[in-house]
């Protein structure tokens, strides 16, 4: 039986080793490619101007974009174990609409010039966002009483969006002027990711793979049911409750840094699932490097596309992943009429 | 009675406003296959997770195989094995993995699969006859040999007392067979097994037989007595027959 558990698990950790070289190479390919061109990686070391744009703007975004598209991957997959439901989707706690609100207030307070978007970036945005994920998750907590009743947390993870949003709406109608930025933030940007950012989306992610991992047996026996997995001994209201702790900290940090981006955390879990079939242990740490390769991939794209222009990267995603599901969907019926 | 496996006081349950357990006291064998039958919404699955603490009740449950003190939750799962009413599984995983998930009341918090894991789960299923599906994943498989993988899940936790509600479900008749001899042996190497049945012809292979309606216990007895085919007539408004045939008793509907 040994045989048949390591070919299976030789085929994940080959999948791991690929997703890792991979995205090795998508990060240097981001430090050479920026609106002002490749040419100034070859010579950065003589270059202090060069240096400054590939070190201190290229690789932090560019890891950046790994670090947060791995903590959306890891939230998909908690997201979809918790739910027990393969179209859960990070953001279904409240959080996306919790971390828009934080940052319509903020700016609503501050305002919307070019010197306040400024300080916004540097420390009040991330910070709203990151509070206004977590609340809207404790919002849904509050409102389901528990995490007891998935059905219950589901729904109210509903509301709580619809809710959140709405006032988001009625915050950009009564001050208009941070219209544009509030936007900005809801389609997703990459680029102002700094080393800071970047130290803290890293340092986030090691904790949280780290405690889902240990925690992937739960998910696991969820499969079977809650009553089943608690009959073997799980104790899931505690754990749940870490594990949804873990994801709203995981979106927080991740929206925080970059804005909404949508459909990496719903397509990383599938696109695992379609190549190996495997347990949670895997399937979450794989989850997690495939969605960080996803958004870096998407990034370059949209920093490439109609360069020295870019495109906001939360498009992207959008436009890519409403593909992929369309294709997923299609894909399935055909199996279906097929069987 | 024998030595008791489980011992309930006082179980009083409801769902809602509606109470669905009323007051029931019960003990069951060790080493004995009890079948629960009654009519349905009559409480038969609520008793079963009652006793196996899976719902909020009223009363008390006592393990005495366990001791006196109240087992903690691993403790419990290794005592006592459950196989639920339309339990499913992902599809994602292999039917060795789902399998393998009977073993967690054993393994420590971070650990792999040891031998003696590895040993349960290839008994287990082989005593389901689903060995041969070990590699396929559970969306592979039909309705028939899901259920005899769940129900090899539940053989790996080798625990000491068996809780199945319907696990007849989807299996056809020649596996329904295949799985009363298995509770043949499994109450022949000392285990306990309580189900329930929708089957009653096959129900009445067990070694006792518990009657529930309208959330109360009517009657406990042998298969084999007219007083427990009296009452299993009764609280189906007498719309069904049991006589013998040959060496067993079946259930037949009067038409």
């Amino acid at each position: 039986m040994s045989k048949i558990v390591s070919a299976q698990h030789r085929r994940a950790n080959a999948w791991a080793l690929a997703l890792i070289a991979v995205a090795v190479f998508a990060c240097l390919l981001g430090a050479g490619i920026g609106s002002t061109g490749v040419e100034h990686v070859w010579h950065a070391y003589g270059d202090p101007a060069a240096w400054q744009i590939v070190w201190d703007i290229r690789m932090p975004r560019t890891i950046g974009a790994w670090c947060a598209g791995a903590l959306l991957g890891l939230s998909g997959a908690l997201a979809q174990g918790l739910f027990r439901n393969p179209l859960a989707d990070p953001f279904l706690l409240g959080s996306g609409s919790g971390a828009s609100l934080g940052v319509a207030v903020v700016l609503s307070l501050i305002g919307g010039t070019p010197a306040t978007t400024h300080w916004m970036v540097n420390l009040g945005l991330t910070g709203a966002a990151f509070l206004g994920a977590v609340g809207a998750v404790l919002l849904t907590m509050l409102l389901a009483r528990g995490v007891q009743h998935t059905l219950r947390l589901l729904l109210a993870g509903v509301i709580v969006g619809v809710v959140l949003g709405a006032l988001n709406s009625l915050m950009m109608l009564l001050s208009p002027d941070v219209m544009l930025a509030t936007q900005a933030f809801k389609l997703g940007n990459t680029g102002f990711v700094d080393w800071s950012a970047l130290t803290l989306m890293a340092g986030v992610w090691v904790v949280c793979a780290i405690v889902a991992w240990s925690l992937a047996r739960v998910f696991d026996g969820l499969t079977l049911g809650e009553e089943t997995a608690t009959s073997l001994g799980l104790r899931i209201a505690p754990l749940r409750s870490l594990l949804i702790a873990v994801l709203g900290l995981a979106v927080g940090t991740a929206v925080a840094q970059t804005g909404l981006i949508a459909f990496v955390g719903l397509a990383a879990p599938h696109l695992v699932r379609s190549v190996v079939k495997t347990t949670h242990k895997r399937l979450i740490f794989l989850s997690s490097l495939m969605g960080g390769l996803l958004l870096l991939l998407a990034d370059l794209l949209a920093r490439w596309l109609i360069a020295p222009d870019e495109l906001p990267v939360g498009v992207l995603t959008a436009l890519l992943g409403g593909a992929y599901l369309l294709w997923l969907m299609h894909a399935q019926s055909r199996k279906m009429e097929a069987a | 009675m024998s030595e008791v496996a489980i011992q309930a006081r006082g179980l009083h349950a409801q769902l809602g406003r509606k109470t669905v357990l009323r007051e029931i006291d019960i003990a069951f064998a060790r080493g004995k296959w009890t079948s629960i039958i009654g009519p349905n919404g009559a409480g038969k699955s609520t008793l079963l997770k009652a006793l196996a603490g899976l719902m909020p009740h009223q009363g008390e449950v006592h393990f005495p195989g366990l001791g006196t003190q109240p087992p903690g939750a691993r403790e419990k799962a290794r005592h006592l094995a459950w196989l639920g009413q339309n339990e499913r599984g992902a599809d994602d995983l292999t039917v060795y993995d789902i399998a393998m998930l009977g073993r967690l009341p054993h393994q420590p918090w971070l650990s792999s699969p040891s031998e003696i894991d590895r040993a349960a789960v290839q008994a287990a299923l082989e005593m389901a006859q689903a060995w041969q599906w070990r590699e396929r994943s559970l969306s592979q498989l039909s309705g028939g040999e899901r259920q005899r993988v769940l129900l090899a899940r539940a053989l790996a936790v080798q625990a000491d007392i068996l809780l199945m509600d319907e696990p007849l479900a989807n299996l056809d008749l020649p596996h329904q067979v295949d799985w009363l001899s298995l509770v043949r042996d499994l109450v022949a190497q000392g285990k306990t097994v309580i189900s329930i049945l929708h089957e009653i012809s096959l129900a009445l292979h067990a070694d006792e037989i518990v009657v529930v309606a309208d959330g109360r216990v009517c009657h406990q007895g042998t298969c084999g007595a007219p007083a427990t085919h009296a009452v299993i007539e009764q609280v189906f408004d007498n719309r069904i027959h049991i006589q013998r045939l040959g060496d067993q008793w079946i259930c037949l509907p009067r038409i």
